[in-house]
């Protein structure tokens, strides 16, 4: 009770000289004032920073500085480090020999914005913005904002969330739900049984597959993009605008093909089995295959 | 007197604190055993951090075993044109949309696809015959992955319940995945569609294990 009452004096305090300052104080820096200071050190611009953390919430944000921060609240008990140079640094909380599980802590990381980063985390949630590099985490949800260089994400059993604008992604999750938006242009997404959404992002390379995840592509085709999605026994569901150009190749070998975009109707495959369907919309300008097993494929135009 | 702050306990275990600041900080520490155990601490745990290896994505530097032993599937089932050239230190291998060869050889050589899609990437033979070797290479190398997924037991045996239960679903949807394609493929062994299904469900599965190993 009495905490929560000093944190209110604290955020109408806060939000006081926020509002008296409104151009000159940004809030952010009344917040980032207020969690306390872990650590900091110099660190090159292009360095790499390797991160564990297990359990809570950790947030990355890449800066335009040469140098490493680290503020947040570790948790009763467990032991925060950064160690290692200017060319590189290792920041996290120490998981327990024992095994035992490692209570949550929240940090915040801002690093050089051509840090190489490498995140993994047990339970703890990732939320990064503009930070580039490889992000693991068994079970908690990650979500990438920004631009970056590259990115690799992986969970096994998490839900991811991208919203980046990168040249080059890879993400891959097991049972969560991989979403994405924003710009990555060449892109690898993969689930085995989580949802797969594709949320008008403009990807030019896309590389789509699950084992039994619906996945669902929503937005343009680029002039010469190349898209392929693949699934078992999920469903692939292409929906498309009514100006979309590309040639489109649609198979299944035991499922079946639902084409409300054009009167064409599928073949129908061995012993009335599953079907293939091609068809040009548009010029064709770009490049669409997607192939199940069981699967049903649906193409369908987007309400305008 | 105030406790040592925590970037001096943290300069101390690492040895970047200067040698003057250091020596009044090591006053403090002969005369508080509280810092002087938290310092203490804080250079074992250094010491592990500096032992740690690198956390890697991919395949290659990460699990030396299966790395070694794919290679050496590779090198047994696939003839050389099959293999196309990587570049980089990260086996950057290009089956990006390539067709049936480049996935499949993808999934037989273990080669994990991370890679920028490359320039050179151009359309692969198509065509039964030529995806004849490739899959018979995946078979082999399928015969590595159900080994490791033995070994990757103790693993997942780490990992906490609910996650293991996720993993276990995972792999088997993927097992019965390639169960359902390989009856498949047995009864119309010369669809492409089927042997690119096929080739998937290995890369999924492979990149799984991988998931499932960076889980440890
Ligand atoms: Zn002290």
């Amino acid at each position: 009770m009495r905490r929560n009452r000093i944190a209110a004096r604290r955020l109408a305090a806060c939000l006081t000289v926020a509002a008296a300052t409104v151009l000159w104080v940004a809030p952010p820096a009344c917040a980032q004032a207020r969690t306390p200071l872990l650590r900091a050190r110099h660190l090159a611009g292009d360095a790499p920073v390797k991160v564990f953390f297990p359990s809570g919430a950790i947030t990355i944000q890449a800066w335009d500085r040469d140098s490493i921060d680290v503020r947040g609240t570790i948790a009763r008990g467990e032991r925060f480090y950064l160690a290692g140079g200017d060319h590189g640094v290792k920041v996290g909380v120490m998981d327990h020999v024992d095994g035992t599980p490692v209570r949550p802590s929240t940090i915040v990381v801002r690093v050089p914005r051509r840090s190489e980063v490498s995140v993994k985390t047990v339970a703890a949630s990732i939320d990064a913005r503009d930070a580039s590099g490889w992000f693991y985490s068994v079970s908690g949800p990650i979500r990438l904002t920004g631009a970056a260089s590259s990115l690799e994400v992986e969970s096994m059993a998490g839900d991811v969330s991208l919203d980046v604008a990168a040249p080059w992604v890879r993400a891959r999750t097991g049972g969560g739900r991989l979403a994405i938006a924003g710009a990555p242009q060449d892109l690898d997404a993969a689930t085995v049984r989580g949802a797969l959404d594709v949320d008008h992002a403009a990807v030019v390379h896309g590389r789509f597959a699950s084992v039994e995840g619906d996945i669902r592509f929503a937005g343009a085709l680029p002039g010469g993009g190349l898209f392929e999605f693949s699934n078992h026994a999920g469903r692939v569901a292409l929906v498309l605008p009514n100006t979309a150009s590309a040639l489109v190749d649609l198979s299944t070998i035991t499922g079946v093909i639902d084409n409300a975009f054009t009167q064409i109707r599928p073949v129908a495959g061995q012993g009335g089995r599953g079907g293939t369907l091609h068809v040009q919309l548009g010029p064709g300008a770009a490049r669409v295959t997607v192939r199940t097993f069981k699967g049903t494929i649906t193409l369908a135009k987007e309400s305008p | 007197m105030s406790h040592l702050t925590e970037a001096e306990r943290q300069g101390l275990a690492e040895g970047s604190i200067t040698a003057d600041r250091g020596a009044a900080l090591a006053a403090h520490l002969s005369g508080c055993a509280e810092c002087a155990a938290d310092v203490e601490q804080l250079r074992s745990i250094v010491q592990r951090v500096h032992d740690l290896p690198a956390p890697v994505g991919a395949l290659d530097g990460l699990w030396p075993d299966i790395g070694t032993r794919i290679e050496g599937a590779k090198v047994r089932a696939l003839s050389a044109h099959d293999v196309r050239p990587v570049a980089g230190r990260r086996l950057r291998h290009v089956a990006w949309l390539g067709g049936a060869v480049a996935a499949a050889a993808c999934i037989a050589a273990g080669v994990y696809l991370r890679g920028r899609p490359a320039a050179d990437a151009g359309p692969a033979p198509n065509g039964a015959a030529a995806l004849q070797p490739a899959v018979d290479s995946s078979r082999t190398s399928q015969a590595d992955i159900q080994r490791l997924l033995d070994e990757i037991q103790m693993e997942k045996a780490m990992l906490p319940p609910a996650t293991a239960a996720v993993a276990d679903s995972d792999l088997r949807a993927i097992d019965a995945a390639i169960a359902e394609l390989r009856e498949a493929l047995a009864r119309d062994p010369n669809n492409p569609a089927i042997r690119q299904l096929l080739a998937e469900s290995y890369r999924q599965q492979q990149d799984l294990l991988t998931r499932l190993h960076n889980a440890s």
